[in-house]
């Protein structure tokens, strides 16, 4: 297994999360529509990819990213593409001729190449749209038993983006019409929508959540220990590093919390400290790999944290988010009258539950509901915060 | 001569050598080549990959080592036979657009490999289909080329030199179309290099700002040092090299040190070392400082008025300052040198040592780039701040230099005795004196702090210039003091980081040796 930082680890590269890729089977079983929930890194694409590559018995996935996506019928014709012309679909051999032949009446009427029908046939413009043709396939694909899941990652910021492009009206009915296929498609078609910034926060900014209250939240928690240990330990194996025992024990530990991102982040560093060293790693070699992490040749990974919050927020609501988080970081952690303390100056009551939701979503914070205490969600990030913000 | 200074320039540009000479002259960044390979080695590229992303200043040898990697992908036979090896040129100014970058690319590919030919005719006649439209253009030509690679059963190695500079011309949807590609397509794999931290050309909210794996390549150790100078010296009749390193290490080290070890700077001085063989450093640096003059005076010359006043105001400070400072020091409206330090630190001419706080500290980004300022722009007076810290490091970095050291001063020191004649005339007298300094030493493992700052911030410390003559012990002694001036230390000037850490560490040493409390 690879160490890989930044691209989606896939293959043998991809840690296996075998218990929340049953709660999604189970759910995708009962016929929901899914909106997977989780902070940056945490690893949703990675869980679908490998959900792709892999897919259970009655099961076929369509993987689509969708992020540069600045328009409705591109959004289509993407969606559209993706799924006539993915393996999932040549693979359903008995089902195969209806399909070709529904596909054909479908491509007749648009432009669109699929290889595995040898099939191309150009669009008759202005007579039909992707939008249509995407809406046919999904009320009349005949798949029989089996279950065909389209994954959209990057949704929200498609959202996002037709409404930079085409103003807040175009983005609400992007929302309703999504909302209604969902509900109307042929029952054995599934979505499954993720992004890196949060669904919610977009559609609030626009009109009510009722337009994504359909989709079942699924939340991608952090490896549980044992499974961190296991991702420690192969990864450190495959670049033959040396190590005492104590060595994973304290990673985790310092790490806290465990998801696949910050072990890789931390086992880069012990590979580079093992390869210079040219000895077995000892618990001060965790120190060491510690502070390089949080050197400024890491600041990529986590300066995003800090300078986004001025684009997340409007100025007073961004001036509180700081306020807040140096506060956690300092203390280790706020409590509620703090929290609302801090707010008396810069915002109104209303708006911090706004904040605090939003920040607890993006994983910069969680809530330990039965002290009403907020601490830092990562180890790292906190200590990557005062380092970055001494004394504020 | 002639043949010395033709090497020299060769090495100073990699575009001028034949594969044969480079895959020969490559004898730095061993390590960092063979694990980069591993690495190109090992993937198959059947799923996506891991982008990568080589990060170091001007002159470090990126290019170098992109090259030297992509001659080894072609020098392997099992990978030669499906992974291409395409090098892009150091600066690529028409690639304004990510269309562009396909069209690059095809141009690259047809000539890299005939039974390409053909491709960029394929997509100049789509652009002419697509009436204009850039965005379904971008979307076919990249089709074209991925369609070209699966007829071919070919996958790319993209060596993209100064990838920033490419990025940053990129619209934002192009920026998210381009993350896309990289994390869906398993046709190609990017090997980028930046002299600049990935932060300053990739914004927070740019889709690929934390989507490469960065390696670093810092600057070259006292080992690699004299690993370079020994290969460059091969060329020269009777190889003086291993002499010189022999007979002045610490004129060297010196060097490497306030030239942070950038092999180019290293390579500079070498033709000065074997022409003045008997020199000193400072003697090398003097020589050298005349071949930049020209390309640095542009640099000056080329900045608008109120940003030359401000970098005159950093380099002649040589230690980090504050925007207030900046101010104060140039009579410019604070929020007047705000804009410019902004501006200054876009276009990479200062850096900040502690982004994000309340309280920045900009110094100049091109450490030689200070020097060279120091010594050839500022009055006289402030020349001596570099031949000090020169004939500093060269004392600090001769062998064995402190166990040769007399055990009067530590005895003393741990009598409790702290007077030994702190006054000008002592320093006027010793000022190269290695006691002097090892002194220095004593009294900051015996935790006497105070004492030391009160002695250099003393009128008498002042008029005999104390912190500049031991300008890393005054950062030591920052450091440790670092609860009362909390921001002085992060003034230190980044090529003196290693040295004052040295301090600090033979500074514990001492405290464990002599038991100090």
């Amino acid at each position: 297994m690879r160490n890989v930082v930044g691209q989606t680890p896939r293959g043998a590269d991809f840690f296996p999360r075998n218990a929340i890729i049953t709660k999604i089977y189970r759910r995708l079983e009962s016929g929901e529509n899914l909106f997977m929930a989780a902070p940056r890194r945490v690893g949703k694409t990675a869980i679908m990819r490998a959900m792709e590559d892999n897919p259970r018995p009655g099961f076929q996935f369509v993987y689509v990213i969708t992020e540069s996506i600045h328009d409705v019928e591109d959004y289509y014709h993407k969606l559209l593409t993706a799924t006539l012309g993915s393996e999932a679909l040549s693979k359903l051999g008995k089902k195969k001729e209806g399909i070709r032949s529904l596909v054909k009446e479908i491509a007749g009427s648009i432009s669109i190449k699929l290889p595995w029908i040898e099939l191309e046939i150009n669009k008759d413009e202005g007579k039909s749209t992707y939008q249509a043709a995407f809406e046919k396939l999904l009320a009349q694909l005949d798949l029989g038993e089996d279950s065909i899941v389209i994954m959209v990652d990057e949704f929200p910021q498609t959202v996002e983006n037709i409404r930079e492009k085409h103003g807040d009206a175009a983005a609400k009915s992007f929302l309703r019409l999504n909302r209604e296929q969902r509900l109307t498609s042929n029952s054995r078609i599934r979505f499954i929508l993720t992004g890196s910034i949060g669904l919610p926060a977009v559609v609030k900014k626009l009109t009510s959540t009722s337009v994504i209250n359909d989709l079942n939240v699924v939340e991608v928690p952090p490896l549980h220990e044992t499974e961190a240990t296991e991702l420690a330990t192969n990864l450190l194996g495959h670049y033959k590093v040396e190590y005492d025992g104590a060595v994973i024990p304290y990673l985790l530990e310092k790490i806290k919390w465990l998801i696949p991102f910050h072990i890789q982040l931390g086992v880069q560093e012990l590979i580079d400290i093992f390869e210079n060293k040219g000895a077995a790693l000892v618990r001060t070699d965790v120190d060491k790999a510690f502070a390089q992490l949080l050197n400024v040749r890491n600041n990529s990974y986590f300066d995003h944290y800090y300078t986004r919050l001025k684009t997340a927020f409007p100025e007073k609501q961004a001036d509180f988010a700081l306020a807040v988080l140096n506060q956690a970081a300092q203390s280790g952690e706020i409590a509620e009258e703090t929290i609302k303390s801090l707010a008396e100056d810069l915002i109104p009551k209303a708006e911090i539950d706004a904040v605090l939701e939003s920040l607890v979503y993006d994983g910069y914070l969680f809530s330990d509901t039965p002290y009403q205490y907020y601490r830092f969600q990562s180890a790292l990030l906190r200590e990557w915060w005062n380092k970055k913000t001494p004394g504020q | 001569m002639i043949i010395l200074s033709r090497n020299v320039a060769i090495v100073y540009n990699p575009d001028l050598l034949t594969k044969a000479q480079l895959i020969a002259s490559f004898v730095i960044r061993v390590k960092k080549f063979e694990k980069l390979f591993a690495d190109i080695k090992t993937a198959t590229m059947e799923m996506p990959e891991q982008h990568l992303m080589i990060v170091g200043l001007r002159g470090m040898g990126k290019t170098t080592l992109l090259r030297r990697l992509a001659y080894e992908v072609e020098n392997d036979p099992a990978l030669h036979q499906w992974l291409m090896p395409i090098v892009f040129n150091e600066e690529e100014y028409s690639i304004t657009q990510l269309f562009k970058l396909w069209e690059a690319i095809a141009e690259y590919v047809e000539k890299y490999d005939p039974a390409f030919a053909g491709l960029y005719d394929r997509m100049d006649a789509e652009y002419h289909r697509s009436k204009s439209d850039q965005h379904h253009y971008e979307l076919r030509a990249f089709e074209l080329l991925v369609e070209a690679l699966h007829q071919q059963g070919k996958k790319l190695l993209l060596f993209i030199d100064n990838f920033g500079d490419m990025f940053k011309r990129f619209k934002k949807p192009e920026k998210q179309r381009l993350r896309e590609v990289l994390m869906t397509c398993p046709d190609l794999r990017i090997i980028a290099a930046s002299s600049v931290v990935i932060e300053a050309f990739f914004k927070h909210d740019d889709p690929l700002f934390e989507f490469f794996k960065t390696e670093r390549l810092d600057g070259l150790d006292s080992e690699e040092t004299k690993t370079l100078l020994l290969k460059l010296g091969e060329n020269l009749p009777g190889n003086p090299v291993p002499a010189i390193i022999e007979r002045h290490p610490e004129r060297i080290e010196a060097l490497r040190r306030l030239t942070g070890g950038i092999p180019r700077s290293i390579v500079l001085f070498f033709e000065i070392f074997v022409n003045d063989k008997d020199g000193t450093a400072f003697t090398d640096l003097e020589s050298v400082l005349d071949r930049v003059t020209s390309l640095y005076k542009h640099r000056m010359d080329d900045l608008p008025t109120q940003q030359q006043e401000i970098m005159h105001a950093l380099a002649l400070n040589y230690d980090g300052m504050s925007s207030r400072e900046i101010a104060e020091r140039t009579r410019l409206a604070s929020k007047l040198v705000s804009a410019q330090l902004k501006q200054l630190q876009k276009d990479n001419l200062i850096a900040i040592a502690n982004p994000g706080s309340k309280n920045q500290i900009y110094y100049v980004y091109d450490r030689f780039f200070n020097i060279w300022f120091l010594m050839r722009m500022a009055r006289k007076g402030d020349k001596n701040r570099i031949l000090w810290l020169v004939r500093f490091l060269e004392c600090w970095c001769t062998p064995d230099q402190l166990s040769k050291r007399s055990e009067t001063h530590r005895k003393a020191l741990l009598q409790q005795e702290y007077d030994p004649k702190f006054d000008s005339d002592y320093l006027d007298e010793h000022k190269d004196d290695k006691e002097f300094l090892d002194y220095f030493l004593l009294l900051l493992a015996k935790s006497q702090y105070t004492f030391l700052y009160d002695y250099f911030t003393s009128e008498g410390g002042e008029t005999v210039q104390a912190k500049d003559r031991f300008l890393p012990i005054w950062y030591a002694l920052m450091h440790y003091m670092k609860a009362a001036y909390p921001v002085e230390y992060l003034r230190t000037p980044p090529e003196l980081k290693g040295t004052v850490q040295e301090i600090i560490d033979k500074a514990e040493e001492y405290r464990v040796a002599y038991q100090i409390s």
